[in-house]
């Protein structure tokens, strides 16, 4: 068995609403990642996927347990664990190369070094050409390219991203996937990948861990025994098509559950409030 | 059996692409709309003036104003006002920007700076500058240091929460993205946060410099030795409303100065924000 890579040990996380209330948004979660594995977490939204993915990044504090990379365990963000975002974050006043290169500017790597690995990213994310490009320009699917390109540029020792293709259109996001796949395939890479939609989590992990809802807990862990590299085909196999079945009916459960807690949630909204949020409804706005 | 009735529609007048609400329509055409409207007025004021349908002491033709803004231009008068109102401008202006960047940067990033400076600066914000420029002579007296005074105040206290909520507005993943690239606080204040927020510091440094010429004509309005303003009420004064209009005129075209050569600074300094355009 591979070396475990990440490790996601006993983690909790309460928040407290400005209200005061208290969400247990996770519960004693456990997971991890071995060395060289794509893992996929699929949850309902607002089941605390992304909460975890963040934990892990360390741009949050779990309210109790840990994570360890490589053994050790870590309290900050860092370059160790590159991270895409849902939401475009390059900076728009740097270039494709400059917002690639970002990170290796600020450790200070010899220019020649930049200069060698940004054109090398680029030519694998087919961005050739669009070097001197600023973001306005590009497009939703090609600004993810770059964002994904600027987070391997670190050397990351596990790359995490959040829902990365969920803003765009399917088609796009389709490619999308292979081409990220294809990237940690050719250059081995340990990926932690959250996302809601099931076809995604399927087709990019080698495991699938299922996310229920508030508290968020690992309600299943599901092997994908299909090896790498893998030909969009597998999308439409029948084995595919089971797993897909059955990680659908578990998360179901869980979404109708975040339903009947969002309405638990309204009710507690004050009567005025609720009445506004019913009349909006009847109009169809919400 | 009936056939299809292929009956020919006739368009009525409101189906005209103009009438659609929302559709764009030709550049040429737009034009020539921005024109007629500027054409009208200007037509009624021909008719008015060189009719002799309203007193010239009223409003002066054309040709004479023109005549008068010459006359000014050429014994130096209107470049003596023009000069000093301008001076005073950026003076106020440069010394307020300086202060509220920096500031409001701080205010929209830290919570603690907002909680320490936000109740003042949203008392003063209500304060209309001109109630303080009775307080502001006596203090100053009614030299140029008054008039910078008058500016700074209308100016500053709106920028620094402007540009507070701009920085404020910043996305939080923007900053926490260059964590995960292994940046340091300092290194995000400096590499993110201040160049993220410098198109819309641009935006509101423009649009304060616009109310920056009425604090000023106000204040030069109220009390003054020259300036724009000081020209304006002595034409008043001895009835000479053709340097009244060479005034208004002159302010007018020095605001549209400003405001383009904001605009080509924005190009020159931020190609790369939405704003520069594509």
């Amino acid at each position: 068995m591979a070396r475990k890579k990440l490790i996601i040990e006993n983690v909790s996380k309460v928040f407290t609403t400005a209200r005061g209330q208290t969400i247990e948004a996770l519960r004693h979660v456990n997971a991890y990642v071995e060395e060289g594995e794509f893992v996929t977490i699929v949850g309902t939204s607002g089941c605390g996927k992304s909460t975890l993915l963040r934990i892990v990044a360390g741009l949050e504090k779990p309210t109790s347990g840990r994570i360890l990379l490589d053994g050790k365990e870590m309290h900050r963000p860092g370059a160790d664990r590159g991270m895409v975002f849902q939401s475009y974050t390059l900076y728009e006043w740097l270039t494709v190369s400059d917002n690639i290169s970002f990170g290796l500017r600020l450790r200070g790597v010899s220019r020649k070094e930049i200069r060698e690995k940004t054109r090398f990213l680029i030519e694998k994310i087919g961005l050739s050409g669009f070097e001197d490009t600023y973001p306005k320009y590009l497009s939703g699917g090609m600004k993810q390219r770059v964002a994904i390109a600027r987070a391997m540029a670190n050397d990351p020792s596990i790359l995490l991203l959040d829902e990365p293709f969920g803003a765009l259109d399917a088609q796009t996001r389709t490619i999308m996937q292979e081409l990220l796949l294809q990237l940690v395939e050719e250059n081995r890479m340990t990926v932690l990948f959250v996302t809601h939609d099931i076809d995604e989590a399927i087709f990019l992990g080698d495991a699938v861990y299922v996310m229920s809802f508030r508290p968020g807990t690992i309600k299943e862990e599901v092997k994908i025994d299909v090896p790498h590299p893998r030909s969009p085909e597998v999308r439409t196999s029948p084995f595919f098509m089971d797993l897909k079945r059955s990680i659908t009916a578990a998360i179901r459960e869980e979404t109708i559950r975040s339903i009947e807690a969002s309405k638990a949630d309204m009710r507690r909204t004050s009567p005025r409030v609720s009445g506004w949020l019913s009349r909006l409804r009847g109009r169809r706005i919400l | 059996m009936s056939t299809r009735n292929h009956s020919h529609y006739r368009p009525k007048w409101s189906d005209r692409e103009v009438f659609q609400p929302k559709q764009p329509i030709p550049r040429g055409q737009y034009i020539s709309f921005s024109l007629t409207s500027f054409g009208v007025i200007f037509l009624a004021w021909i008719i008015l003036s060189y009719g002799r349908l309203v007193d010239a002491i009223f409003l002066p033709t054309p040709g004479s104003i023109l005549k008068v803004g010459w006359e000014m231009a050429v014994s130096g008068e209107l470049w003596e006002h023009m000069l000093a109102s301008v001076t005073t401008i950026l003076m106020g202006f440069a010394l307020a920007a300086v202060l509220a960047v920096p500031l409001g940067i701080l205010m929209g990033s830290f919570k603690f700076v907002e909680a320490f400076i936000e109740p003042i600066i949203n008392f003063v914000r209500y304060l209309p500058v001109s109630a303080m420029i009775p307080l502001l002579i006596l203090w100053f007296g009614i030299g140029r240091t008054e008039k910078v005074a008058v500016i700074f105040i209308g100016t500053f206290f709106q920028l620094i929460f402007l540009i507070s909520d701009v920085s404020a507005n910043i996305s939080k993943e923007l900053l926490e993205s260059a964590y995960t690239q292994g940046a340091r606080k300092r290194d995000v204040v400096w590499r993110v946060l201040i160049p993220a927020a410098m198109p819309g510091i641009f935006d509101n440094l423009r649009m304060t410099l616009g109310w920056a010429w009425t604090y000023l004509i106000v204040a030069e309005l109220v009390s003054a030795q020259r300036g724009l303003g000081y020209m304006i009420l002595q034409s008043m004064r001895g009835l000479h409303t053709e340097a009244i209009f060479v005034g208004l005129v002159v302010i007018g075209l020095l605001g549209l100065i400003t405001d383009q050569s904001f605009k080509v600074l924005t190009k020159l300094l931020l190609p790369w924000s939405e704003k520069a355009g594509y």
